[in-house]
């Protein structure tokens, strides 16, 4: 009797406390929206009111002023070439790493995961691009990103690859399979699953890249998230335009969320639990 | 042992693509940037760095915008860490608990996640301006006018508005991960230490928290290399400033690489990779010793 109301009382203070943590990542997303429909001199007061008076108009001016655009051009160029890249090359290695047991692939295997503790060395890296006469080009932001992706990508299809059974592989063998045509027609469409994961994660994290475009490449390469910077610079203090511009640069992103949404929560939880 | 026909199926022509790219972009600079850390490599001769031994360093230990970008990221790193794991693991308990909608709550959470964090921070600026900024208009309105600050001007608050939107922005990961974690515990565990008569904090310290020790290494590895690689925020909110103040290692970095001096920021950049590399590695180390076998 007592218990049960202890428990009650607790989940009503869990409840609470989840409603109070809500309200702080939703208000900031309603405030954002509403000043996007004011006037420059209603939205500069930041409030939370909903507009007399809807200047729908804010989004088409955004349009016409901001390189929304082509930024949407370069992320989905980019961030698409990468994630097929990086993909198919990552899947590769960890092709070969989780199914030779030579000292070069336990060595390989290494090599690529002290990536994912070992920072970039972006100044190197930049006279690396210098002399390949690479920096502010599409193909060397795609390389360096391809390059950024491997250690996670290759980490996660090697965990996935322990788990497909070799008779798959010797199976094929005796068919007559080649190499690449095993690798091809059996190995990838298996890794379907954890493809999906490793696509959504780079993908998001070409998309919102920052340091990496501001350092190898000019406005004209970037991708949309990273046009509200430009923006922001030439509209200071008329934030029913930021706004609306942030709006819609993040719109993408909201979307991509929807259906990536539990993609990203296993390609990041992945080795956080006792494999 | 493979036989040697399966064995010549996997041929090295597999790992070659991605081996290259990666020794290229990412292996080779690391290593290069042993060397280029001590050259006068700048803008005005981009390509003939000379070596000027440890000069670099010795500016850099100089610098005062040095000692407080360091100063700058611990804070910002521990303050952040702690803050993350604590509060991100009592999320984690609440939302493990049947809490209606939990599910709504753990994606909202999620969220920020997929926003650019240069333009989360564009947001936090109006939400921290001094005069209409939604945070100081709420203060106000309910009656605590007197906590209303310059959130990013006031040097005393400045680090700690930065801190407060990384916590907004990415606590969410650490909850997922902490949500996981509680999930792989057998709930058999629980019931046979609640028949022994194991009251609610024994459980938590005795099956809890040892079983959720992978999570914990996680995310506090992940904290700690996101906190103290922490860029796109600072640069986003507040650029270093006011005067250089709430400059972070990230941010000088660019800082000085903008200035034209290479060999400078190289130096930085190596300082950076070697202190990040050791601490993750031996944290790495210490809580491998403190996960159990179940």
């Amino acid at each position: 009797m007592q218990i049960s109301r202890l428990a009650k009382l607790w989940k009503l203070f869990a409840e609470l406390i989840m409603l109070g943590v809500v309200a702080v990542y939703l208000l900031p997303v309603w405030i954002v929206v509403v000043n996007s429909l004011k006037d420059t001199i209603h939205a500069n007061r930041l409030g939370y009111n909903w507009p007399k008076q809807l200047h729908l108009d804010n989004y088409a001016k955004v349009f016409e002023k901001s390189n929304a655009l082509s930024g949407i051009y370069n992320g989905l160029f980019i961030g698409i070439t990468v994630v097929l890249i990086g993909g198919l090359f990552s899947a590769a290695a960890a092709y070969y790493i989780a199914r030779k047991g030579t000292r070069f692939a336990r060595f390989a295997s290494l090599y690529f995961l002290s990536g994912i503790i070992i920072p970039t060395a972006i100044i190197p890296t930049y006279f690396a691009m210098l002399i390949l006469d690479l920096n502010n080009t599409y193909l060397g932001l795609i390389a360096i990103f391809t390059t950024y992706t491997l250690p996670l990508s290759v980490f996660l299809y090697i965990g996935f690859l322990k788990t497909i059974p070799r008779e798959i592989d010797e199976a094929a063998i005796i068919d007559g399979s080649k190499p690449y045509q095993m690798f091809v027609s059996i190995i990838l469409p298996l890794l379907a699953p954890v493809s999906v994961t490793v696509v959504v994660l780079n993908f998001i994290g070409v998309w919102n890249d920052v340091s990496t475009y501001l350092y190898f490449s000019g406005g004209d390469k970037w991708p949309l998230p990273m046009t509200v910077f430009i923006f922001f610079g030439k509209y200071k203090q008329q934030w029913d335009l930021l706004f609306a511009d942030i709006l819609i640069a993040t719109l993408p992103s909201l979307l991509f969320f929807v259906f990536g949404q539990r993609y990203m929560v296993s390609g990041l939880t992945a080795g956080s639990v006792k494999a | 042992m493979l036989s040697k026909g399966v064995s010549k199926q996997y041929t090295i022509l597999f790992v070659l693509p991605a081996f290259l790219l990666f020794s290229l972009f990412f292996i080779i600079p690391n290593l290069s940037g042993f060397a280029m850390a001590f050259t006068d490599w700048s803008s005005y001769y981009p390509l003939k760095p000379a070596f000027n031994g440890w000069t670099n360093f010795v500016d850099l230990f100089q610098s005062s915008i040095f000692s407080i970008s360091i100063k700058n990221t611990l804070i910002f790193t521990v303050l952040t860490t702690s803050v993350k794991i604590v509060a991100g693991f009592l999320l984690a308990i609440l939302l493990n608990n049947q809490i209606k909608l939990k599910h709504l709550y753990r994606t909202i959470i999620f969220s920020p996640i997929v926003f650019n964090p240069l333009v989360i921070a564009f947001v936090f600026s109006a939400l921290y301006q001094p005069e209409f900024g939604p945070i100081n208009v709420f203060l106000r309105s309910v009656g605590l006018g007197f906590l209303a600050q310059e959130w990013l001007t006031d040097l005393r608050f400045a680090m700690l508005s930065i801190c407060a939107m990384d916590v907004w922005a990415s606590i969410g990961i650490t909850v997922v991960i902490f949500l996981t974690g509680l999930q792989s515990v057998p709930q058999e565990y629980y019931e046979a230490a609640t028949v022994d008569g194991a009251g609610s904090f024994r459980r938590f310290f005795n099956i809890t928290l040892p079983l959720t020790m992978p999570a914990i290494t996680i995310n506090f590895i992940l904290c700690l290399i996101g906190g103290a690689k922490v860029f796109g925020q600072v640069f986003g909110l507040t650029n270093g400033g006011p005067n250089d103040a709430t400059q972070v290692y990230g941010t000088f970095i660019f800082k000085s690489f903008s200035t034209g001096l290479y060999g400078y920021s190289a130096a930085a950049g190596l300082l950076f990779t070697v202190v990040i590399s050791l601490v993750s590695f031996i944290t790495l180390g210490l809580f491998r010793k403190l996960e159990v076998e179940y």
